[in-house]
């Protein structure tokens, strides 16, 4: 009976952890009248500017906001999984080979929601704590 | 009627005339570098050849200039669906003579295909967009066994487009053009110069497939032979015959380990042997250090094998050091190559050089 409760308690205690160990939570936010579908997947290609469009055809135009940000960091490491250098390297190669540039950068999430909530072509991220009804969460990490 | 023509046309003037200024501004200044040095480490070896392209090559003696160049790109949006493009590249094997490498106008189609028109890079290799753009790769150069051909740039168009298949991306570029290269003595006339290339991504995986054909003229100005009889003039004939140009390439970036590799296959007319090149290169990234190991090889009347080790190190923002060391052997039998006859010959040379990359 005992080991029975310490065994609720255990689980109980790790299914609280991942709560407790990313206590910041952030979101993925695009227009609210778009409808396409999103993964972590394709939102990092949006991001890496590979995919230029929305699984709906229409032109995705991605919004990253300037270092330092406890958001660009948390979004580089969970969805875009790269490290800084790699980053470098990586923008090096698309930006001078003609191929694309990276995403436009803005100082804070203030001005991401902003820009996601009058373009219905602008894909953001913000802390989950800065989402409003002018825009739709579609990812959280 | 007449009057009102031309004045809607000068109204129509004034007004371009008024605007330009404005998107004037909207023009982006970009650019990288690399100040490289190099020598053979024996002293009697034979030329250890860096780049194809701008003819660099060392020698005995330390080299500061043969791989040292500096590249600026302007961006200028003229308006929502078009840039044009200017790059000025200066390189230390060409004396530093300010060359323009890219100079076109592309046009925005649609958010995945894009049109240019102008000077581009050929895109015959994977790394053929970004060739001197060190920063964005491990080596101080792509393997010379495989970047051999001396030209890098085609004036003509191109399309390209990149799409989407669920998780599978599909980039697609399409091109002809055309290109006279004027080396001194020799000129090449590039005519009918086309190709496609696409290229498959898969998460972590890229494959790239390149099917390309020209016709290659080559005019010899007259020189000057000594022979017993005295010094007679000699005007070779021009000549000109097409090129198949085949290449396939495999790339992974699985976490830190980085894998490339790429094969070419080029049919030339003119020559009885095809000529064959590839090269397989694994490197690992460790913090900001980058190690690399690298087997390249060329085989038509020539036959040259590398095996080159370096280290790259990110120890700074935006720039980054390298370490290199290459062991080529080289071989042949004589015979004909498109730039004239070999006479039959075998060494081995090791080159080392150090490069420092940057971009802005």
């Amino acid at each position: 009976m005992k080991s029975k409760l310490i065994n609720k308690l255990v689980l109980a205690i790790l299914m609280l952890m991942p709560l407790a160990v990313s206590a910041q939570e952030y979101s993925v936010i695009v227009h609210p009248s778009n409808e396409a579908a999103f993964d972590s997947e394709e939102v990092k290609r949006i991001f890496l500017v590979k995919q230029k469009t929305f699984s709906n055809g229409k032109q995705a135009l991605p919004v990253s906001i300037k270092p330092p940000s406890d958001k660009r960091d948390a979004f580089h490491s969970k969805i875009l999984e790269k490290t800084d250098s790699q980053l470098r390297t990586y923008w090096a190669m698309l930006v001078f080979s003609g191929k694309a540039v990276p995403a436009k950068e803005v100082e804070n999430e203030r001005e991401v929601v902003e820009l996601v909530a009058t373009n219905p072509n602008v894909i953001g991220y913000v802390s989950s704590s800065a989402v409003n009804e002018q825009v739709k969460q579609v990812l959280n990490f | 009627m007449r009057a009102c023509r031309i004045y809607a046309f000068l109204c129509s003037l004034l007004l371009l005339l008024h605007l330009t200024p404005l998107y004037a501004n909207d023009i982006q200044f970009t650019g990288f570098g690399t100040a490289a040095i190099g020598t053979l480490l024996g002293n009697d070896d034979e030329p250890f050849v860096a780049d194809p392209v701008s003819g660099g090559v060392y020698d005995g003696e330390i080299r500061f200039d043969q791989e040292s160049m500096v590249a600026v790109r302007a961006i200028a949006q003229v308006n929502e669906q078009i840039n044009a493009v200017v790059q000025i590249t200066a390189k230390g094997a060409q004396h530093y003579e300010a060359a323009i490498e890219w100079a076109y106008v592309e046009y925005q189609l649609n958010p995945e295909t894009k049109v240019t028109a102008g000077r581009y890079r050929l895109p015959l290799y994977f790394y053929s967009d970004f060739l001197d753009t060190g920063f964005a790769y491990h080596w101080i150069r792509p393997p010379t066994d495989l970047y051999s051909i001396p030209v890098s740039t085609l004036t003509g168009v191109n399309v390209r487009n990149t799409h989407y298949f669920g998780s599978v991306g599909l980039s697609t570029q399409i091109w002809y053009g055309a290109e006279k290269d004027d080396a001194g003595d020799v000129v090449a006339d590039i005519t009918k110069s086309q190709g496609i290339n696409l290229l498959l991504e898969y998460d972590w995986l890229r494959f790239r497939l390149v099917h390309h054909t020209l016709q290659l003229g080559i005019e010899i100005l007259p020189f000057i032979v000594d022979t017993p009889f005295g010094l007679i003039q000699v005007s070779p004939e021009p000549f000109k015959h097409g090129i198949t140009f085949q290449s396939a390439a495999f790339m992974a970036d699985w976490g830190n380990f980085i894998w490339r590799s790429e094969y070419t296959n080029i049919d030339n007319e003119g020559n009885e042997d095809e000529e064959d090149s590839a090269y397989g290169s694994i490197a690992y990234r460790i913090g900001d250090w980058t190690p690399h190991y690298t087997y390249s090889y060329f085989k038509g009347v020539e036959e040259r094998q590398t095996h080159t080790l370096g280290v790259r190190w990110d120890f700074a923002m935006n720039t980054s050091l390298k370490f290199e060391y290459a062991n080529q052997h080289y071989e042949t039998d004589g015979g004909d190559t498109l730039v004239g006859p070999v006479d039959a010959g075998e060494y081995r040379t090791e080159a080392l050089s150090i490069a420092l990359d940057f971009i802005f």
